[in-house]
């Protein structure tokens, strides 16, 4: 049984309800409790980005036959969809207070590398593929621990951030520390996740996968630390411009007629 | 200047004095003994001129032997030393050295302090450049000649087998004190940028040069561990019969492709290293001679920034022929590109900054225009070399050399020349001469593109970089002559600059406070400063304080609030900390490597030598000590001198119980026959675990100096910010351990 | 001889990365146009004259900056995929069995025909048209491959074997070079690559696996013996005869290549005597050190090596 990458892209949906309603919940969620909608946008786009990550042919290839596709996975679900969802929040949000000792930077920094660096643990990796009460627990912690990592930079409130130029710092370490786990696995001349390495080949993909893409196993590490380092570090710079434009651009000082006085 | 000024309080900005001047005069050391960050940074630029002038000649020698093919001008392996000591003085002995020379000298200045935030940190980081500087030369008085391995020393021709005379090493030594100097001059300006900014200065309103060249000191501070890191697996190598980067025939041996990526990932930061500051200079001198403001202050800071960041993930495109494998090629490739982005907008900024300003034609501008031109078309032939295809086939031809020259010729050269005319009023006191300038310039814009347009067409016939020769091939000929001829005006134009420096030193007309209007605080001194810099401040509330002052009438926006206070962190926290980022640069290359070769089991020895148990009884110790070292920090805040006496012996003992647990345990390998050169599993353990360990002993002497401190009653007033520094150290110690335990002694078991 | 120039694609691959190359100098040449023009165009407009007053202090412009990031990062863009493109044509994955390994050495290659079992140094026969599968391999320092009318350069690294492909759409004589410094001799490390006729190939192919004949006169006799005789056999392998050594390059066919000492000089009795007189002369830190050999033993030596056609 072989298929083209057409037929693959199109057959490769899987529309699991826990994921869906998880979806439909959130959403639920956001209008009951807030009255000011107007970003709501961006939690759609942030919905968006869940649903593509869990449902879309890239999760059949998570599943057991791409490391690459996996690692894709996990920097959209850490990085990309909790930071859709923090934009998402009225600007006069503020965190219930039994959530606040997790809005502390240490905190953040730790639990946005930590998740990088703990699921790409050899054995946490083969597990969270092999089994899927785990491969869950990893879904919803990548989650949990974005929000958490970025919170520090995209709270709601200007005063529930960090300051900016501590902005640029927290995510300049963050970034490196990722590469430096991206370095590992694209170098590494060993599999880090061993269950990569022989799929079984339950959607008949693997003939696709290797022969038309020509994605072998070392070539499918490399991609996956490749991921992991280059792109991601594009998102942090990115983060990292915004810090530049949120400290540049803050209070827009009125030219005070003081400043007259005190020069003639 | 009229109105209300800041008058300075007595410390502000003051760094420490060892002798009054009086006294440093009598002693006819003044120059030898100083501290003053200008004379330091003069000192900084006449060591770069002496080594100039070295790099050029032999640059002159090169350009001799390639004029005609088949030239026996010089033997084949001198020739080869020539242009490796070329390539190396010219970056690491002239191209920093100026570029901290103005650093030290104007930074300091724009930004109202009266010195750099460790005046002796900062004299000793510049004489280790002459040191430097005679290790490297000392290799030729050695026998062996000069090192012939080309300035990146590509194992394993840089291995001994292939290069038996120690040129190699002290090549190696001079670089890694060379690096260890410029990590401190770096961690210095950030500490000065950071702790003795003057009120009103805030960091929005820094001076691009200023902003530019701290953001270049955390590239430094990240960037030259990394080279020390190789320079040191290098030296284990060649001197304790490792193999971190020959391979062997057969099973085992390392890696000649790890020694190019550890190069690189110091090497192209340096690129930017050298760079940036020319890229501030830029942003200076360009807005002065438009009588306008820079064009996107916010977006050239803020390209600086991303330039530093992209600028480590970029190396591996000198490596595209080394057969990395597709994948990694085109990731490198698009990172390398998009780094062009960045340093485009830069490049527009300054050319926006001139469209619609009243463009002054004086010398300084003259060689920025230039500069600029230049700089674009080095950068668009970045580009190509960023094209892995593209790259293929230029790649280590004179096309890639004529690249680089015209990064560091083209651009970095002639910024160096338009800031010596700018700013050589302000050290000396005395205008350069105008007309000589044009001279040098004019000599210097035809010689030089004389001697590197050509070269990029050289390469596209099929010249390879680094040979002493050539056969007469259609059109090589013709056009090494035009290069080799372009040279000849080159070095006029260095003469003709050097005449006028010396000239106007005793001739030139005064230059006043600020002869060219400029905007930035060190036109508010007298030239040259006064040893304390200034006697007082004008109001700062923008970033062209004296545009404010001249233009009352319209002055500039105020950035922020008018009255903004300024944070200045403590100096020594700032310091230990930026310290302790280069020193994670340095142990995380020590890791890698050992992660890189230990990954698979090495044939001999492995970690199963090693005894887990043993090593977690005195990692206790070690990490107790971090408590203890915690303890003592909380009894001098509350000024109890005898038990921070004995918190800080117990810490002494504990750090020196795991450095005897660490020494039985290499005494326990020693006996079962696994030294540094047995297998590879050996060389990287004993390279970790011993420099963590040569660094628990640094640490130890710091804290017995802080123990003697203390009982000799020195902590007894005032609360010190120096037992918390020494601290800070103590616990990334730990913290290195901590990764080095779960990394060679933990992760083994969980296989 | 062919001249040595990336500008002259003989070969698909070569020309895919010379189309790139074109593509690229257009765009770069319009952006260098615009930037230069601008510079011009204010250098001509708006110089400083005596007695003007400070110009208008425009601090920047945020529309400006955000066009002139996104375009740059558009051409970007452009120019990746255009390189990616252009990588798989020039650079398309190993065949399982190469056709050719060529092997750098300090300061010559090695060539060998793993099909057939042919090896000859510094100079490879190709057949026009045919693609080979090349990899590259080193045994001491790093080298580097480049024939650049054909094919893009590749490093051969001691420990791990490089591939490329290598073809030649029209026959004739194309220069190759070492491009990655490797000690004394760096600059003679050259080869020839001659692309012949198939059938042309074939039979020099057939040259080259022969044997050495026996001598047949006198003088070239006692060359031989003399050459097993003298340490020339330590390093230098004659096909039928005892010497089999492979450091240094095989003469078995020396006669039959054009050059000598890598690209040095030309494959005449005079060079080739004065190479044996003292290879230091000709090419100085060779690894070939002065044997000193006496008139008569030089005569004998270039008698026997005019015979290994």
């Amino acid at each position: 049984m072989t298929m083209n990458t057409w037929q693959f892209l199109i057959s490769a949906w899987t529309w699991n309800p826990g994921v869906l309603a998880a979806g439909a919940a959130a959403l639920a969620g956001y209008v009951a409790a807030f009255r000011d909608r107007r970003r709501i946008g961006w939690l759609l786009a942030a919905l968006g980005v869940f649903f593509f990550v869990l449902l879309s042919p890239l999760n059949a290839l998570a599943d057991g036959y791409l490391f690459s596709a996996h690692m894709a996975q996990h920097i959209l679900l850490l990085l990309v969809a909790p930071a859709l969802a923090l934009l998402s929040l009225p600007r006069d949000f503020s965190l219930p207070k039994f959530l606040r000792p997790l809005a502390n930077p240490c905190v953040g920094w730790a639990s946005g590398v930590g998740a990088m660096w703990f699921w790409h643990a050899p054995a946490l990796c083969n597990a969270a593929v092999a089994s899927k009460p785990v491969y869950a627990v990893q879904t919803v912690s990548l989650l949990a621990l974005g929000t958490m990592f970025w919170w520090q930079t995209l709270a709601p409130r200007e005063a529930q951030r960090i300051s900016p130029l501590a902005g640029v710092l927290y995510l300049f370490t963050a970034c490196t520390a990722c590469s430096v786990l991206g370095i590992i696995l694209t170098f590494s001349p060993v599999t880090v996740c061993a269950s990569y390495l022989h799929p079984t080949d339950r959607l008949g993909l693997l003939g696709l996968i290797r022969e038309d893409w020509g994605m072998n196993l070392e070539r499918d590490q490399q991609i996956g630390g490749l991921l992991m380092w280059v792109p991601m570090c594009l998102l942090y710079l990115s983060a990292i411009f915004a810090q530049f434009a949120r400290w540049y651009g803050a209070t827009p000082a009125p030219v005070q007629p003081v400043l007259k006085e005190k020069i003639s | 200047m009229n109105g209300d000024t800041i008058t300075l309080a007595p410390g502000v900005g003051a760094g420490a004095r060892i002798l009054s001047d009086a006294k440093r005069e009598h002693y006819r050391l003044a120059w030898l003994s100083t501290v003053d960050h200008k004379r330091i940074g003069i000192l900084y630029m006449l060591t770069a001129l002496v080594f100039f002038v070295i790099g050029g000649i032999e640059a002159i020698f090169i350009r001799i032997q390639l004029a005609v093919p088949n030239n026996t001008f010089l033997h084949p392996d001198t020739y080869n030393q020539i242009f490796t000591m070329h390539g190396t003085t010219m970056i690491f002995l002239v191209a920093m050295p100026v570029l901290f020379g103005f650093v030290n000298y104007i930074l300091p200045l724009q930004i109202g302090a009266r010195d750099m935030a460790f005046p002796r940190l900062n004299a000793f980081s510049f004489w280790l450049v002459p040191l430097g500087g005679i290790l490297l030369h000392f290799s030729v008085l050695s026998g062996g000649g000069a090192p012939a391995v080309g300035w990146f020393a590509y194992a394993p021709l840089s291995e001994t087998p292939y290069s038996s005379q120690n040129n190699v090493d002290y090549w190696a030594l001079a670089l890694f004190v060379l690096g260890i100097g410029s990590v401190g001059t770096a961690i210095n300006i950030i500490a000065t940028v950071v702790s003795l900014r003057a009120p009103g200065m805030t960091m929005r309103r820094l001076p691009l040069f200023t902003w530019i060249n701290f953001i270049n000191a955390f590239i430094v501070v990240a960037a030259l561990p990394v080279l020390n890191a190789g320079l040191v697996m290098l030296l284990i190598d060649r001197r304790l019969d490792a193999h971190f980067f020959l391979p062997l025939a057969g099973n085992g041996g390392g890696s000649p492709v790890l020694w190019q990526h550890i190069f690189w990932a110091f090497g192209h930061p340096e690129v930017y290293i050298l760079a940036l500051p020319a890229f501030g200079m830029l942003s200076e001198i360009i807005p002065v001679f438009s009588r306008k403001p820079i064009f996107g202050y916010e977006f050239v800071a803020a390209s600086s920034v991303a330039i530093a960041l992209l600028s480590f993930g970029v190396w591996a495109h000198h490596m595209f022929t080394v057969g990395m494998g597709r994948t990694a090629d085109l990731f490198f490739a698009i990172s390398s590109m998009l780094i062009a982005i960045p340093t485009g907008v830069k490049v527009l900024n300054w050319t926006a900054t001139m469209i619609g300003g009243r463009l002054r034609l004086q010398t300084p501008m003259l060689f920025c225009i230039a500069a600029l031109i230049q700089f674009t078309c080095a950068g668009l032939t970045g580009i190509s070399h960023a094209m892995p295809a593209l790259d293929w086939q230029t790649k280590n031809s004179y096309f890639l050399v004529a690249h680089f020259h015209f990064v560091a010729v083209g651009m970095i050269v002639f910024v160096i020349l338009a800031g010596v005319q700018y700013w050589f009023p302000k050290m000396s006191g005395r205008m350069l001469s105008e007309r000589l300038g044009k001279w040098s310039f004019w000599l210097m814009v035809i010689g030089f593109n004389m001697t590197f347009v050509i070269q990029h067409f050289l390469g596209y016939a099929g010249m390879p970089r680094r040979v002493y020769t050539y056969p007469d091939l259609p059109g090589w000929t013709w056009m090494n002559l035009v290069s080799s001829f372009g040279a000849v005006f080159m070095t006029a134009a260095s003469l003709v600059l050097v005449y006028n420096i010396v000239l106007s030193l005793f001739r030139g007309k005064p230059a006043g406070d600020n002869p060219w209007n400029a905007w930035t605080l060190e036109w508010a001194t007298t030239s040259p400063p006064p040893t304390e810099n200034f006697h007082e401040l004008p109001p700062i509330c923008s970033r062209r304080p004296l545009w404010d002052v001249a233009n009352p009438d319209r002055p500039d926006e105020v950035v922020g609030a008018v009255d903004e206070p300024i944070r200045l962190p403590d100096k020594n926290k700032t310091s230990i900390l930026v310290f302790i980022f280069s020193e994670i640069g340095f142990f995380g290359v020590l890791i890698l490597a050992y992660l890189y070769f230990n990954a698979r089991p090495q044939p001999g020895p492995g970690p199963q030598e090693l005894n887990l148990f043993k090593t977690a009884i005195f990692s206790v110790c070690l990490f107790a000590s971090s408590l203890t070292i915690w303890r003592a920090e909380v009894s001098e805040r509350r000024s109890q001198k005898g038990a921070m006496a004995a918190w800080l012996a117990a810490t002494v003992v504990l750090g020196g119980i795991f450095i005897g647990g660490q020494g039985m345990e290499y005494y326990d390998l020693f006996r079962s026959g696994v030294n540094v050169s047995t297998n590879l599993f050996a060389t990287t353990f004993f390279t970790l675990t011993g420099f963590h360990g040569l660094h628990v002993c640094m640490g130890l002497i710091a804290l017995l100096i802080m123990l003697g401190l203390t009982l000799a009653g020195d902590f007894q007033r005032h609360h010190s910010t120096a037992l918390t520094a020494v601290g800070y150290y103590w616990h990334f110690v730990d913290a290195v351990w901590v990764a080095v335990l779960t990394v060679v002694y933990i992760l083994p078991h969980l296989r | 001889m062919s001249s040595l120039t990336s500008l002259d694609p003989q070969s698909p691959q070569a020309r895919a990365i010379y189309d790139l190359n074109n593509v690229a100098w257009v765009i770069f040449g319009l952006i260098f146009a615009a930037v230069t023009g601008a510079i011009i165009y204010s250098l001509r407009k708006y110089r400083w004259r005596e007695g003007d007053a400070e110009p208008r202090q425009l601090a920047g412009n945020k529309k400006v900056e955000i066009i002139w990031t996104a375009v740059p990062f558009l051409i970007v863009l452009v120019l990746f995929i255009l390189t990616a493109r252009t990588m798989s044509i020039a650079d398309p994955p190993a065949a399982p069995e190469p056709d050719l390994i060529v092997v750098g050495h300090q300061w010559w290659w090695e060539a060998r025909y793993p099909k057939t079992g042919a090896i000859v140094a510094n100079e490879i026969h190709l057949p026009v048209g045919r693609p080979f599968s090349v990899r590259l391999e080193a045994t001491d320092v790093l080298h580097e491959f480049w024939v650049a009318e054909l094919a893009r350069k590749m490093t051969t690294v001691p420990g791990h074997p490089n591939h490329i492909w290598l073809q030649a759409d029209k026959t004739g004589t194309y220069n190759g070079i070492c491009s990655e410094f490797c000690g004394t001799q760096h600059a003679w490390m050259r080869f020839l690559l001659v692309a012949e006729a198939p059938e042309q190939f074939e039979a020099w192919q057939q040259t080259q696996l022969r044997p050495a004949p026996a001598p047949t006169d006198d003088l070239a006799a006692h060359g031989l013996a003399l050459f097993q005789a003298s340490s020339c056999i330590n390093c230098h392998a004659i096909n039928g005869t005892a010497a089999t050594a492979r450091v240094a390059p095989d003469l078995t066919h020396i006669a039959s290549r054009r050059q000598l000492g890598a690209g040095i000089v030309e494959n005449t009795p005079e060079n080739l005597r004065r190479w044996l007189k003292d290879p230091q002369v000709v090419k100085p830190g060779v690894k070939m050190p002065n044997y000193n050999f006496t008139d008569e033993q030089l005569a004998q030596l270039g008698a026997y090596f005019k015979t290994l056609q």
